[in-house]
């Protein structure tokens, strides 16, 4: 177990419920976890520094330990460190998806996930607080770029076929274009990300009723939001 | 996985041999390259995207396991494929000798052909579902999600693949024509200049233009 980890109070794996500060917001999900039988212990702040060197780890954190994701946000350890973490792998992964669908500006990508995102964010935030959610900014913002952050994964998956697809198809005289091949991935990658975040929800049991509510209302505003910017930003063909 | 290849590459490479000779000696000979080819190129592009969708589905499954399940199921797809080579041959060889030298029964070798790796790739994929459900803990309706998500990508990237390496079969009016080895982004007889403009087309069925008869 990690030294913060203990600091903060967390006890050891499978011995009972997480000690909680019941000061700040961001603990408030870590009393609404479940009463599983094992208790998941959150990401180590090495696990997460290492992401910064080998962004191939993120993969394992946001992927493949779910209830580790859910469990580092919900606890609130380490949440400044995956926060960056998750927003360094969102950047860094749909760069190369931003450069074979345009070099010139291939930073458009990143700007339309995490331009989305902060657009996006308040909202999240002023509506779960509303229906008495106690979830801090950073847990929602930590919410927020688990989508951006599964979304920019695939696109770095999808990059490879996109250049292929820009290889082989004369875009200037194709009904089908790679433009428009390249927004279905995005969009996919988009929905990965969403379809993550519910996944990542269902392991926070005991949230307020109405919480499910808003998360759909967000994501629908989020989606919207992504459209428009990918306009703006001349993604669409 | 050196073996995988090699098998991967003659099974795919008789079987695309059986395809072209429908047609021609030239179109079997360039399809004992094409055909290899075409799956090595499918699974190089999209092995990243494989891996990816790989550890979004079945967590645990790492980079070097995801590529050695996908080239299996197209070294399943090839020895399959490869075991009905006689058949395809021998039906080929009666095409051949029986066509009209127009359109003859180009439909039918093409359908037959669909047939073949509809069932070759369904039984590969069932084959490395059950792997996939061996080698680690997941559950099988996770296990046919993740392969169906490879099969998906598969056809997304190999239908353009096959598109621009055309053709494969050849239509016995063609005979005696000498085509480029890969016919790339050149429009077809229906003006698709890619794969998934063609599979619009099989929808809208725009007219065949008057010198073919349309």
């Amino acid at each position: 177990m990690d030294e913060e980890q203990s600091a903060s109070g967390e006890s050891p794996r499978g011995s009972g419920p997480p000690t909680t500060r019941s000061n700040q917001g961001r603990v408030a999900i870590a009393e609404l976890a479940p009463p599983t039988a094992e208790v998941v212990e959150p990401h180590g702040s090495n696990l997460l520094r290492s992401v910064f060197l080998r962004p191939m780890r993120m993969l394992e954190v946001v992927l493949s330990e779910q209830e580790k994701l859910a469990r580092t946000i919900a606890s609130g350890d380490n949440l400044v460190i995956l926060v960056l973490g998750l927003l360094y792998a969102t950047v860094l992964f749909s760069l190369p998806f931003g450069a074979v669908i345009g070099i010139e500006r291939f930073w458009r990508v990143a700007v339309l996930l995490v331009g989305s995102l902060g657009i996006c964010l308040p909202s999240l935030h002023v509506f779960g607080a509303y229906i008495g959610c106690r979830i801090s900014i950073r847990q929602n913002l930590a919410l927020g770029l688990v989508i951006t952050c599964v979304a920019a994964l695939f696109t770095f998956g999808f990059f490879p076929i996109v250049w292929f697809l820009d290889a082989t198809i004369e875009s200037e005289s194709a009904r089908v274009s790679v433009g428009h091949l390249g927004v279905v991935l995005l969009a996919f990658s988009v929905v990965a990300g969403i379809v993550h975040l519910i996944r990542c929800l269902r392991r926070f049991h005991g949230l307020v009723a109405a919480y499910p509510l808003v998360i759909i209302f967000w994501q629908a505003l989020f989606i919207f939001i992504t459209y428009r910017m990918a306009r703006l930003l001349d993604l669409l063909p | 996985m050196i073996r995988s290849l090699t098998v991967l590459l003659l099974g795919s490479a008789v079987y695309g041999f059986t395809v072209g000779s429908a047609h021609c000696w030239l179109y079997a000979t360039r399809n004992l390259i094409k055909l290899p080819l075409l799956l090595l190129s499918t699974g190089l592009v999209c092995g990243l995207a494989y891996f990816v969708t790989g550890q979004f589905f079945a967590w645990g499954l790492s980079f070097r396991r995801v590529q050695r399940l996908t080239w299996a199921l197209f070294r399943d797809l090839s020895i399959l494929l490869a075991s009905l080579a006689p058949a395809n041959f021998f039906f080929a060889m009666i095409l051949v000798h029986t066509d009209d030298s127009r359109l003859g029964e180009y439909s039918l070798f093409l359908g037959l052909n669909i047939v073949f790796v509809a069932s070759g790739g369904t039984l590969a994929l069932l084959g490395q579902m059950r792997a996939l459900i061996r080698s680690i803990e997941i559950s099988r309706a996770r296990a046919s999600t993740l392969v169906v998500a490879w099969l998906g990508l598969s056809l997304f990237v190999g239908g353009q693949v096959a598109f621009f390496m055309r053709p494969f079969f050849g239509l016995p009016a063609s005979r005696g024509n000498t085509p480029p080895f890969m016919v790339g982004a050149e429009a077809d007889v229906r003006g698709a200049t890619n794969f998934y403009e063609a599979v619009i087309q099989l929808f809208e069925e725009p007219p065949l233009p008057r010198s073919w008869g349309g």
